[in-house]
């Protein structure tokens, strides 16, 4: 009978560690990162990665908050603030956006939240895509908004694409044309008004067309990473 | 004094002695190779961990259902299984396997996949220095950097997805440093920038 209960609970211990199995390895990724922090942050911690697992929310972003605040080496209670927050913006992301949508869409969400992108912009980005993916025009408005358009103008622009059936990859080209510009000295809306334009009306790729600020040696943003180079160069009126 | 002259000779030898000149065209095709090995590399890893936990995973299963037999009594009860039943199920999961692949595929060719993109930091005295970033969660142990002997310059090859990328370097384990040649990222967090990574299209 004692050996036939043991049976019954090795049974049972192996069945619960099959689908167990993939979880764990997430754990360990977690236990990995939380190792290296004093007592009452890991516990901290370790609440919001639970809490944010029971609610369905993607725990990788977070794990990597905690990495990147221990390789700035930043203070432990920093951390634990960073962690809440960005567990809070996941959250409003997610419900924002629906309970279907997938950890890109949430993360790029709350990457948009970040920048001061409200809950109700995200909702309406959500009824026009439909059941498009989100991540690349949440990504592309979060860029726009944080380059320094205004919120509501980067808005209107991300839904005019996706009236448009703007794909991902424009999308993405268009945010990164963007601050590019913004980096080489051009007013965010003014490159953001007419990168838009470029794709509208000549169907020109936002990353085909060089913007230059006045004083500003062209040749010189070539080499930085993420410049564009090529296509037509258009120089702003002084 | 005849090591400070050798010390400049060996300097200006160094200066003067100019480096085979590299196709760009042909430098570009090795870095794609390399980086697309290393997604291979990073793919045929995942595979093998895959096939791992579904052994493990059928291995439990049969565990428990052969303990369970025993318990109960009924050995015939597992084997009962039609065999049409068995047999629709293994591909089906097969199938879901491949669609999920499939999907993932689609996407990457719809962002254009991913993009090699090189770092370099002049660091002579280092002794380690990695790249960190968002692509790589933060983890100082994923990308090193390696040291070029004679110019004592740093690079990595990083393939990244399309879009923007924050990222710094950590030299010695200790030092946090953004990359002087790059747009500097806020950082509202920590309180150390980074910097951005435009990636656009392949």
């Amino acid at each position: 009978m004692k050996v036939r209960r043991l049976l019954v609970a090795a049974a049972s211990a192996l069945l619960l560690l099959t689908p167990a199995t993939a979880w764990a390895q997430q754990v360990a990724y977690a236990a990995s990162a939380v190792a290296e922090l004093d007592s009452a942050t890991r516990a901290a911690v370790d609440r919001e990665l639970g809490r944010a697992r029971s609610r369905g929310l993607p725990v990788q972003p977070l794990v990597a908050k905690v990495r990147e605040g221990q390789v700035k080496r930043a203070a432990p209670e920093r951390i634990r603030t960073a962690v809440s927050a960005l567990a809070a913006r996941l959250d409003s992301a997610r419900a924002a956006l629906g309970p279907t949508s997938n950890a890109g869409e949430i993360v790029a969400g709350a990457d948009a939240i970040a920048t001061g992108v409200g809950m109700s912009t995200l909702r309406s980005v959500r009824a026009a895509a439909g059941v498009r993916d989100l991540s690349a025009p949440l990504g592309a408005l979060a860029q726009l908004v944080a380059s320094g358009v205004p919120a509501r103008r980067a808005t209107a622009m991300i839904l005019e694409l996706l009236k448009r059936d703007t794909g991902p990859r424009d999308l993405l080209a268009f945010g990164n044309a963007v601050e590019s510009d913004v980096g080489a000295g051009v007013p965010a809306e003014e490159s953001a008004v007419f990168r838009l334009r470029a794709i509208e009306s000549q169907g020109i790729g936002a990353d085909r067309l060089t913007v230059t600020a006045p004083g500003v040696d062209p040749t010189a943003l070539s080499g930085r990473p993420g410049a564009n180079t090529g296509g037509t160069t258009v120089k702003r009126k002084p | 004094m005849h090591d400070e002259t050798d010390e400049t000779i060996i300097r200006i030898a160094a200066a003067l002695r100019p480096l085979p000149e590299v196709d760009p065209a042909r430098k570009a095709r090795v870095l794609v190779a390399v980086a697309a090995e290393r997604e291979r590399t990073r793919e045929r890893r995942l595979r093998i961990a895959r096939a791992w936990r579904v052994a493990a995973g059928t291995a439990a299963v049969a565990a428990a259902a052969f303990v369970a037999a025993v318990i109960l009594g009924t050995p015939r009860r597992a084997a009962e299984v039609p065999a049409s039943a068995r047999s629709a199920s293994m591909p089906a999961r097969r199938d879901a396997e491949s669609v999920a692949a499939a999907a993932r595929l689609a996407t990457d060719a719809k962002l254009g996949g991913f993009k090699t993109v090189q770092v370099v930091l002049r660091a002579p005295s280092a002794r380690r220095v990695s790249v960190v970033g968002d692509f790589n969660a933060w983890d100082s142990g994923t990308d090193e950097m390696s040291r070029d002997p004679v110019t004592g310059l740093w690079s990595h090859t990083l393939a990244l997805r399309p879009g923007r990328h924050v990222y710094a370097f950590v030299v010695d384990d200790s030092v946090w440093m953004r990359d002087p040649r790059s747009p500097e990222a806020a950082d509202a967090d920590f309180g150390r920038p980074g910097s951005v990574l435009l990636v656009g299209q392949p």
